[in-house]
């Protein structure tokens, strides 16, 4: 059993008894999608809504934004044998570091990056069943394949389960 | 910026930056009436998704105070201090040893206050070298995972471009071991400034990575 280290900007997807982790998640969003039956995770680090009014060059990797991870993550996890009917979703981070320098929430990276995930799991008809977003707080999380437990560690809150 | 900085310009970047490094030190050295030592400062090129490695272990505890450099050039000035090392510090300032490895709000103040100065000293004598003109936002504080602080400003980076630079200078207060990093990240366009004002911009100014 291993346990796969997803950093900043990548995907990966992997099969049960082998774990998914990211670590240190701020203003980036962690995106999991599970699969229950054929116990297969994915987990993609996505740092920016999408790639839109950004130069060509610059959108050359998927997994650095939350619209194309999201794609990504579910053709990568139908292939390697998913039902896409049982898929589920959970996301963790979104948190906005540094409130006292952007204190209009609505502006904050971290909240505009969990919003276009919700949008977009919305668009492909992936139940989102939970998630631990928001605050000022950075987030470690660990997804369990054996049982789609997500396991969220932060300095405040010590280690929690959604 | 397409490729990594040539000698030259790293050259350029560590000369400019040990310049105001020299008089940060020099202030805060005068602030905490302490000897202070400085690094030579490191220039680091990196892709924005390997970053995070460039500041050690992504869920180490760290207090992070956070200045956004604006005017002629824009970008980011962080210190992020293990714990210990700002509690020392902050003991060293207020004139008392902390008993505590809670900052109060007064001495989370002094820090940022403190910060806010080094910052200035260094940015001034910068300034003046390169005849541009440099400003700092008010001070923010974080105490969290090092790797979730740093996110926020790779984020802002990645926008512009796929890679950043971080110049990282060391202090140390000598008698009490206390390491401070400040680390100097310009925006690409800003670094392209820069580096034109100090003669050796030719790849720099306006190339995009296309």
């Amino acid at each position: 059993m291993a346990t796969i280290r997803v950093n900043m900007a990548q995907l990966a997807v992997v099969k049960s008894p082998d774990n998914i982790e990211t670590r240190a998640l701020g203003s980036c969003v962690g995106i999991v999608l599970y699969e229950n039956y054929a116990k297969l995770g994915g987990l993609a680090h996505a740092m920016l809504p999408d790639g839109n009014n950004m130069k060509e060059s610059l959108r050359n990797n998927p997994a650095k934004f939350v619209n194309s991870s999201i794609d990504m993550l579910l053709t990568q996890i139908i292939k390697l044998g998913a039902d896409k009917r049982f898929i589920k979703a959970k996301i963790a981070g979104g948190a906005n570091m540094f409130p006292n320098i952007i204190r209009d929430n609505s502006l904050s990276i971290g909240k505009r990056n969990v919003d276009a995930a919700k949008k977009k799991l919305k668009e492909l008809e992936i139940p989102l069943i939970a998630e631990e977003t928001g605050g000022s707080i950075g987030r470690t999380i660990i997804l369990d394949t054996s049982t789609g437990k997500l396991k969220i560690r932060s300095i405040v809150h010590g280690v929690k389960e959604i | 910026m397409e490729n990594e900085l040539n000698q030259d310009q790293k050259d350029a970047l560590r000369e400019i930056v040990s310049i105001g490094a020299g008089n940060a030190a020099t202030a805060l050295s005068q602030m905490l009436n302490k000897k202070i030592n400085i690094e030579v400062p490191k220039v680091n090129f990196s892709t924005i998704e390997k970053a995070v490695e460039l500041f050690g272990d992504a869920e180490a505890l760290v207090i992070a105070i956070y200045l956004q450099l604006l005017g002629d050039a824009t970008g980011v000035i962080l210190f992020p201090f293990f714990k210990k090392d700002a509690c020392k510090l902050v003991g060293l300032l207020l004139g008392r040893v902390k008993q505590t490895n809670v900052l109060s709000d007064m001495e989370q103040s002094a820090l940022k206050e403190t910060m806010t100065i080094i910052s200035g000293a260094y940015l001034s004598a910068m300034a003046k070298l390169l005849k541009m003109k440099f400003l700092v936002s008010s001070p923010a504080l974080a105490e969290d995972m090092a790797g979730a602080i740093i996110d926020n400003i790779l984020i802002e980076t990645s926008k512009e471009a796929d890679h950043v630079i971080l110049v990282e200078t060391e202090f140390t207060v000598v008698d009490e071991k206390i390491l401070a990093n400040f680390f100097f990240i310009p925006d690409m366009l800003s670094l392209g400034k820069i580096l034109n004002a100090m003669g050796v911009g030719t790849n720099a100014e306006g190339k995009s990575s296309n």
